[in-house]
């Protein structure tokens, strides 16, 4: 089999009965036992996953009626809760936790068909823009061994690049599922905030937190979209808004269609090939039919402030329920000196890892009397402000498009020491979350260096067809063509 | 931001870093603070505050149990230390 199968290659060779679900699924569990020790992208494997292939497969052969993903494997990003398979959200302080219960996307992916392969890798509890911060350690970019595959879902972007699985989970709370999708030269769609059901993933940021999935093309990632969304009665903030057929109705024709470039996104922090593999896109789109201009959204400048402080805030308060009481580690206290208090702080102290600290930290401090109206408050208000911008924006533009991220993947390491300066890589990604659009990060081009550039499209609220028709028209383009990773040959 | 005031904020997160750390930590939230404080010059007045991006059309719902959720045996089976169907924690009393 070839290296990059994707959903519909799976699901032609299954249906053609070139391959049966199980020798697809050892055909993924092959790649990933003969190369995941260089990526460290896949942290666990489901040990049931052939049962449930074989049960396909007497599925097909009894011709019964088949899901949209029957038979396609799936690596969950350990930040979502999956029945009986371990999910540590990379800490130390959730390293043994089992859940008894699987998230509500895991269900509708199995409903649909899937399977899932496996857990990935990830920064602690999602903290993080480039997989350093992990308990398993850091994951590495397929692309350049040396490099960051990004963050917070460096595994599952690294994993699709890789050719582990067809299909990988994220979330993206502030750019995670985007900026690694970007890094490692794979789609990555961050749906409309209440899209997908966040009911059983590990709560990071409860207003920005959304699932979506990582895939090689446009159509794979509109039908996973499709099995994975929907209302939830578990999840208050998820939407009733139907869940469309995005994949059959995709339309790479644009013509006519009006893109604006959020000026406050292209500015000097941008790196020239970043730019460059941006212009040929934005070309390619003209010379289509496509009408192109600047235009402003003022309050772009304040969304990392912003979004650092209400995801610390956030955070800060949902990360208080990790005690040391009911699940997840306890601290192994000195009989003499076991006290309540005690075991919190110690069980909290040793689970956590630095840049977790840093975080709730944070964001108890801008929650903490006397701050709390002039950062929690004053960052909510400017939110709306920055919503406002977007709504003004989409009254002109179909789609808004940007830069992923300023830059391809850095080296390990390299910014390790200076949480600023990596909080400010996010300067493309944070804002779509503020207002809860739907974005897509495409692959549409490579760096000198021969690392991945990815593109933004952002969205109005509930319209993922658009990201997928230019997403599709970005494929269709050949500005990116997909190879066997350098790092892996 | 100083020491102190770390160790003050990290006494309400029921957190204790190192002295080692405090320093550090001091150091660092005084520089993320400061490019923080930029909001601080935008106009916000009469905004109302942004909690949550959509409207939350789906956030009511009938109060009757409607699904059977996880037993209780099964939670506590993941508790560190517990008592019959009760968690365990040190005296507080």
């Amino acid at each position: 089999m070839s290296e990059f199968l994707s959903i519909s290659n799976i699901k032609e060779k299954v249906l053609n009965k070139e391959a049966s679900v199980v020798e697809v699924l050892e055909h993924f569990v092959g790649e990933i036992k003969s190369r995941n020790s260089s990526i460290n992208a896949v942290v666990e494997l489901n040990e049931s996953a052939v049962k449930q292939a074989q049960e396909a497969d007497k599925k097909l052969a009894a011709g019964e009626k088949l899901g949209a993903l029957t038979g396609i494997p799936v690596l969950v990003k350990d930040l979502i809760c999956t029945k009986g398979l371990k999910t540590t959200a990379a800490s130390r302080i959730l390293e043994n936790f089992t859940p008894p219960y699987s998230a509500t996307l895991v269900k509708n992916l199995e409903a649909a068909g899937a399977i899932v392969l496996g857990k990935t890798n990830l920064d602690e509890f999602a903290m993080g823009s480039s997989n350093e911060n992990s308990n398993f350690g850091v994951a590495k970019n397929p692309w350049k061994l040396d490099c960051v595959p990004g963050g917070s879902s460096g595994g599952s972007a690294a994993a699709v690049a890789a050719g582990f699985s067809p299909l990988a989970i994220g979330t993206d709370t502030g750019g995670s599922i985007r900026q690694p999708a970007s890094f490692c030269g794979v789609v990555g769609l961050k749906p409309t905030y209440g899209r997908v059901s966040r009911y059983g993933i590990v709560a990071f940021a409860s207003s920005l937190d959304q699932a979506g999935p990582m895939t090689l093309n446009i159509a794979d990632a509109a039908l996973s979209l499709e099995a994975m969304a929907g209302w939830d009665q578990r999840d208050a903030t998820s939407s009733k808004k139907e869940t469309e057929s995005w994949a059959s109705q995709i339309k790479s024709s644009l013509k006519g269609k009006k893109v604006g470039l959020p000026k406050e996104f292209w500015g000097e922090e941008v790196s020239e090939d970043v730019r460059n593999s941006l212009m040929k896109l934005v070309d390619e789109l003209k010379k289509n039919g496509v009408e192109i201009e600047e235009v402003s959204l003022p309050r772009l400048p304040h969304s990392i402030p912003v979004y650092y402080l209400i995801n610390s805030s956030e955070a800060s308060s949902n990360l208080a329920r990790y005690d040391g009481v009911r699940y997840g580690k306890r601290a192994e206290l000195d009989p003499k000196e076991k006290d309540l208090e005690k075991l919190y702080v110690e069980s909290r102290s040793a689970g956590f890892g630095e840049e977790v600290q840093r975080r709730i930290l944070m964001g108890t401090y801008s929650l903490s009397s006397g701050y709390y109206d002039a950062y929690y408050l004053k960052a909510c208000q400017v939110r709306r402000l920055i919503l406002n911008d977007f709504v003004e924006a989409f009254k002109k533009y179909d789609v808004l498009l940007s830069p992923v991220a300023t830059t391809t993947a850095f080296g390990i390491g390299e910014r390790v020491d200076n949480p600023l300066q990596m909080y400010q890589n996010d300067l493309c990604t944070t804002a779509v979350n503020l207002a809860g659009l739907p974005a897509i990060s495409v692959p549409v081009g490579f760096d000198n260096g021969g690392l991945p550039v990815g593109a933004q499209f952002i969205a109005p609220h509930f319209a993922e067809q658009r990201l997928f028709d230019f997403g599709q028209f970005v494929e269709d383009s050949g500005l990116f063509e997909r190879e066997v990773p350098h790092g892996l040959r | 931001m100083n020491p102190e005031e770390v160790k003050r904020i990290a006494a309400l997160a029921k957190l204790n870093p190192e002295d080692s750390q405090t320093q550090k930590l001091a150091e660092q939230f005084a520089g993320i603070f400061e490019y923080f404080e930029q909001i601080q010059s935008v106009d916000t007045e009469g905004v109302e505050p942004l909690v949550t991006p959509t409207d939350l059309e789906g956030a009511l719902a009938m109060d009757e149990v409607s699904e059977k959720g996880v037993a209780s045996e099964e939670l506590l089976e993941l508790a560190p230390e517990k008592q019959g169907s009760l968690y365990k924690v040190p005296p507080v009393v």
